[in-house]
């Protein structure tokens, strides 16, 4: 006999196996961006074309986190968990949305001496060397594809049989680059993330099976 | 040489063991909060059964009484783990790991509370060896507990008169502490299992058998939840021996309830002679020095009438 208690809610867009896209970052992808270069960066996520979120990440050259996780539906629900952000030089920052069905764009900027540079806008391309992963919630045949050179990659999305070691914390990774994806196509069990590594400018999408 | 004289046999122990044994009724009901989890229970223990032994040695033995749970309830509230699916670390692109951000399924925090009944897995056999006391009874000054006034309306016992009453006192318990078997262990994840299936409803389709399959074994998740290092049925008999204290409470209550609560024999004082009738009072008489002894035969009374 059991009793749940507590006040429970599932996130139903978690379920949502639309297609998703690296234009803006929803609850099951996250995007992932190196941040090189010593200094100030401007972080800002937007949403419906106005800034939600707008923190500063600064990288320096001995700090102790190499990559910092920005969950954008928190920051923009509670400004006050914003803050300054420091991040080892050559760090990765992951935005992510952690629950329900908002969907930002990402915009970073450092700003220097000569002038302000856009690193990362995700309206735009992402940059060679940025990472987009997205958790696969349904089984068949998917497909994800880089609309920036026209290439894409069929994945094989199972079931995980009982009784058969299963890990979904272990990601599939795979690098887009001119040539189109490698390597391709691939195996996955659902519940896993593909990470998609841009090794070239890339825009990507990733879609369900045709129902 | 003492002006009165009473003997029970062994026979008149057994039929007074008998009808106290069908009043005994013990509930206990307690909690502990572990950190982590909260565990509580509620119990009912009943007598049965047991035979009474005089012995040369000046002792009564009560052996072979089978202490049984009608009720043995455990309740365990505890958070389970946020469910979630994706997440994972691998070699990034430019050297070192990246981890991912997992994807919850939740929001809030999924607090369970699992009960299950281990009555049934749980069986003591009961043996006491005592020696007679005597103690003299007055409503108005003699300590009384609830539990034990519980167990006089249930015998009928009057509690009015002042008495001489011969107890059982017990010097030594045998009673066998909690030993859960396996099956017991196997019904609390049961019921952890059935927890768990609720909060994934089969609208999750596919991804539930994901979650599942990502936890694994769910007697292995209910270990690490409870921080139990291997036996859940050992776990569960040190909870209720050491943890609640169950064992010592039980022991506690049998001693109280022979040695205090439960006379074998009991004489009124003043001691009634002669009824009342249309022409004369009543005539009672007061009983002194009254001692108890036991031999292999019987017990015998002895008392003296004061003036």
């Amino acid at each position: 006999m059991f009793e749940l208690q507590g006040d429970v809610v599932l996130d139903r867009a978690v379920l949502d196996d639309a297609p998703v896209d690296s234009t803006a970052v929803g609850v099951r992808a996250a995007l992932l961006q190196p941040l090189a270069e010593v200094g100030d960066y401007d972080v800002m996520a937007l949403r419906d074309g106005r800034i939600r979120v707008r923190v500063t990440v600064t990288v320096v050259p001995d700090a102790a986190a190499p990559q910092l996780t920005l969950d954008l539906a928190e920051l923009e629900d509670q400004p006050s968990v914003a803050g300054r952000y420091v991040i080892r030089e050559g760090g990765i920052v992951s935005f992510a949305v952690g629950h329900g069905i908002r969907r930002y764009a990402v915009l970073v900027q450092r700003a220097s001496a000569a002038g302000t540079r856009t690193v990362l806008d995700t309206r735009e391309h992402l940059p060679a060397g940025a990472m987009f992963a997205v958790t696969l919630v349904s089984t068949g045949g998917h497909r994800a594809a880089n609309l920036a050179n026209q290439t894409e990659l069929r994945i094989a999305v199972d079931a995980p049989q009982q009784g058969e070691p299963y890990s979904p914390a272990r990601p599939t990774v795979v690098r887009a680059g001119d040539g189109g994806f490698e390597p391709a196509p691939v195996q996955m069990l659902v519940g896993q993330a593909i990470v998609l590594i841009a090794d070239t400018p890339a825009r990507f999408v990733v879609e369900p099976p045709a129902s | 040489m003492p002006h009165l004289t009473v003997a029970a046999s062994e026979a008149v122990f057994a039929k007074t063991l008998e009808l106290v044994v069908d009043a005994v009724g013990f509930e206990p009901a307690g909690s502990h909060d572990f950190g982590a989890f909260r565990a509580g229970y509620d119990g009912r223990l009943v007598l049965a059964g047991g035979d009474v032994e005089l012995r040369s040695d000046g002792t009564i033995r009560l052996h072979e009484l089978d202490a049984r749970w009608e009720k043995l309830e455990l309740r365990l509230v505890l958070e389970l783990p946020q469910l979630q699916i994706g997440g994972g670390c691998f070699d990034g692109p430019l050297g070192g790991v990246v981890c991912l951000p997992a994807v919850t399924l939740f929001r809030g925090s999924p607090r369970v509370a699992v009960t299950i009944d281990l009555a049934p897995f749980v069986r003591h056999e009961l043996t006491l060896v005592g020696t007679p006391r005597v103690d003299y009874f007055d409503p108005a000054t003699s300590p009384f507990t609830e539990r034990c006034q519980q167990v006089h309306t249930a015998l009928d016992i009057d509690d009015t008169k002042t008495q001489w009453r011969v107890y059982c006192d017990p010097q030594t318990i045998d009673f066998d502490p909690f030993d859960l078997a396996d099956t017991a262990g196997d019904l609390l994840v049961d019921a952890f299992s059935a927890a768990i299936e609720a909060l994934l409803p089969p609208g999750l389709g596919v991804i539930r058998d994901a979650v599942f399959a990502a936890i694994g074994s769910i007697g292995d998740l209910v270990r690490t939840l409870l921080d139990i290092p291997d036996d859940i049925a050992e776990w569960l008999s040190d909870l209720f021996n050491v943890s609640f204290g169950l064992f010592n409470l039980v022991l506690q209550f049998v001693a109280d309830f022979f040695g205090r609560c439960v006379s074998f024999y009991q004489l009124d004082d003043p001691y009634p002679v002669f009824p009342a009738t249309d022409t004369l009072l009543a005539v009672s008489v007061p009983i002194e020095d009254l001692q108890a002894t036991v031999d292999d035969l019987e017990l015998v009374v002895t008392a003296n009438v004061g003036e």
